[in-house]
């Protein structure tokens, strides 16, 4: 086997390149840090592997440490046949710093190294140019000029990638190089005679900053942003989510008529349409949300956002960097705990990782619009612009964050001791136009992992819930069946907020995955209500009669309750720790019914 | 000249040029010289948002966001 390890500065383009050269889809996004792990595919006969981004040998944040680790153990591997620096043309000096330790090591090692200079198309764009044989000959090196985004001299690259791998030592340089120079002022020294004027797109980007980062812009800008994201989940994705229930409907209908009674029949109209099928008119809202996040990524706001809200978070044992990884718990906690790994300071990235299960992450989504579909009535404000269900939304994920800032600030003020603090410094990326096509393959695979988990998981929870609650007296007996005595017993612990056995029973099934909350209802109200899941379960929740406060109290209980067990797993591999996710369990499970009673007795 | 002139101190769009650091570990003095901050090179301030926010330095080519204490422990020369 025949690996080659593809390293550079962060935000250079190396997981863009490794995608176009492998054809697989790691995560690419305009920000310093987006690779926090190694990964590896195939690429002809070789292996690729794709490292996190590093400023230098020596790290000061866990994904530097792992690329740092991982990059020292592999070079003295016999299975790695080459090194792929890259380059970033626009900030060569700053990528040279590192390329030129990592050449170091390599070539003392005897393994070659081959430069990419990617970024070409904005230099080009601004009428500069890079010496290339020049920084080759100087590097004793091959350079490629590339541009991965507009996939120009992907080709040339490949190939001589693939004869480094397969020739390794006729890529090494003839006469034996000086290693001993000072990599620092050497980069700084081919900088200047080989690279390019950046001062026309340091200009552009400077002038953006300056409305984004100033005093009142910026932070109206920020607000409108953040406004704007949480909004169009709701509004943008109601005409998608009408034609899905139209859809499962129609369908539910067509078998319900051509089909004979019986248990089957009962089983696909109950479980599966009731069940699955409410829970798929969701898949669209999820796809806004990858896109929307995506959109933001590309951008390159989130290194401002980051900077803006580093004072606000700070004050609260947070930081700047902590931004991002809890905005993508909104999507999903997992890899947002993972991209905590940015945060240099062990105490500040602790106090993130514990509470990003507080932001609303996308298998909540079918379980507040479901509750608000039944409990706020579609009023429209402000001339229409904004409509109260939408309102309603925002405040949620609102609670969340507030909820996660007040937990934040607790611990750190009593729980988390205050060690010696690490100072922010984050580079800011261009601003680039998003690329569609990406963006758009990324909401699409979002909306399969959803589904394809609704296969799996939730249809396992939803079969058992429709066996114990059709069994053992048949359709329109819920109340008499196996469900019904089990969720008897524990219809005391949710009785304070006046909720009966049904959505205890949901509750406690939903602690598997939350989304389980939904198909669970559906599967009920479909026993019930034999066939009439065409009104949609929102409609038959609401015909049941489930009032403002008990609905009201469910949903603040979703925001803050961690029903998630893989959550819980990633929390003990990124802190070490088992007790930590245990507590953490306790905690926010305590604190979710206790503020889940309060509300329940504000609305009463 | 003030002794207490840092990074920190600089007017939005005026450059200054670096003379020393004060207080910094050498993890943290190794990592400035990485990202081009170093004595004698010049810096060159691009925004100063409200409320003490990281400021942005143009160092070379890159654009880095600092915050007060990392950008205060930068000593600079008066010019
Ligand atoms: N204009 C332009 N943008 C590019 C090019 N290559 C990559 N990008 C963009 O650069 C940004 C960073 O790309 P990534 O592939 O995530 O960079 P990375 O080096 O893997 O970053 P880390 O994982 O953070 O170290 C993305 O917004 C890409 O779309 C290119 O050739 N031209
Ligand atoms: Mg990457």
């Amino acid at each position: 086997m025949s690996n080659i390890l593809v390293v550079g500065k962060p935000n250079s383009g190396k997981s863009l390149l490794f995608n176009r050269l492998t054809g697989v889809s790691q995560k690419v996004s305009n920000f310093p840090g987006v690779t926090v792990e190694i990964k590896s595919a195939s690429f002809r006969k070789h292996q690729l592997i794709d490292f996190p981004g590093t400023y230098s040998l020596d790290p000061i944040t866990k994904d530097e440490q792992i690329a740092v680790d991982q990059f020292v153990e592999s070079i003295s591997n016999k299975t790695v046949k080459g090194v792929l620096c890259m380059l970033d043309s626009t900030r060569l000096e700053r990528s040279l710093v590192f390329a030129l330790q990592a050449q170091k090591m390599a070539l003392a090692a005897k393994v070659p190294v081959m430069f990419a200079l990617n970024m070409m198309d904005d230099i080009e764009r601004i009428g500069e140019s890079v010496d290339v044989e020049g920084l080759a000959r100087d590097l004793s090196a091959k350079v490629f000029p590339i541009s991965t985004r507009k996939r120009q001299g992907l080709d040339q690259l490949s190939d001589a990638l693939d004869e480094m791998a397969s020739k390794p030592a006729t890529f090494l340089p003839v006469e034996s190089l000086d290693l001993d120079f000072d990599h620092i002022a050497k980069a700084h020294e081919l900088h200047r005679v080989y690279g390019a004027s950046v001062h026309k797109l340091l200009a552009q980007q400077n002038k953006l900053d300056s409305f984004f980062l100033s005093g009142v812009f910026g932070g109206l800008a920020f607000v409108f942003i953040m406004l704007l994201l949480f909004q169009s989940i709701f509004t943008w994705a109601v005409p998608l989510m009408d034609g899905v229930e139209a859809g499962v409907a129609w369908m539910s209908d067509l078998v319900s008529r051509n089909m004979s009674d019986g248990v089957i029949k009962d089983f696909l109209t109950d479980a599966i349409f009731g069940g699955l099928g409410s829970f798929l008119v969701f898949v669209p809202q999820i796809m806004v949300l990858t896109f929307i996040i995506g959109l933001l990524e590309d951008t390159g706001y989130l290194a401002r956002a980051s900077v803006i809200c580093h004072r606000g978070l700070s004050k609260v044992g947070l930081s700047g960097m902590s931004f991002v990884p809890y905005l993508s718990g909104f999507a999903c906690a997992i890899p947002a705990m993972m991209a905590a790994r940015t945060i240099a300071s062990p105490r500040r990235r602790l106090l993130t990782i514990l509470t990003i299960p507080l932001m609303s992450c996308s298998a909540r989504l079918p379980v507040y619009s479901l509750l608000i579909l039944v409990l706020i009535p579609p009023i429209k404000l402000v001339g229409g612009i904004l409509d109260l269900r939408g309102l309603v939304f925002f405040g949620l994920y609102m609670l969340g964050i507030v909820s996660a800032l007040f937990v934040s600030a607790m611990l750190s003020k009593f729980a988390v001791k205050n060690e010696e603090d690490v100072p922010f410094i984050l580079e800011l990326p261009p601003y680039r136009l998003p690329s569609w096509k990406p963006l758009l393959q990324r909401a699409w695979n979002s909306a399969k992992a959803f589904i394809s988990k609704a296969g799996h998981v939730i249809f396992a929870v939803t079969v058992i819930v429709w066996v114990l609650g059709y069994f053992p007296n048949g359709a329109g007996n819920l109340d008499n069946s196996y469900l019904a005595m089990m969720g008897k017993a524990i219809e005391p612990i949710f009785a304070p907020w006046d909720l009966d056995w049904r959505y205890g029973v949901a509750i406690l099934a939903s602690f598997v995955a939350r989304e389980v909350f939904v198909g669970t209802l559906g599967t009920m109200f479909g026993i019930d209500g034999a066939d009439e899941n065409i009104a949609g379960l929102a409609g038959n929740i609401q015909a049941d009669g489930l009032s403002l406060a008990s609905g009201m109290a469910l949903l603040v209980f979703y925001v803050i309750a961690l029903q998630c067990a893989s959550t819980l797993a990633v929390m003990r591999k990124e802190l070490g720790s088992n007790m930590i996710p245990i507590y953490t369990f306790i905690g926010y499970s305590l604190m979710a019914y206790i503020v889940a009673w309060f509300t329940y007795l504000a609305f009463v | 000249m003030t002794n207490a002139a840092s990074l920190w101190n600089i007017e939005q769009g005026d450059t200054a040029v670096v003379s020393g650091f004060v207080g910094i570990s050498t993890t943290y003095l190794r990592r400035m010289r990485e990202i081009g901050i170093d004595i004698g090179t010049e810096v060159i301030c691009l925004n100063r948002p409200p409320f003490s926010a990281p400021r942005q330095f143009q160092i070379c080519d890159g654009v880095f966001s600092l915050d007060k204490e990392i950008a205060g422990s930068i000593k600079i020369m008066a010019s």
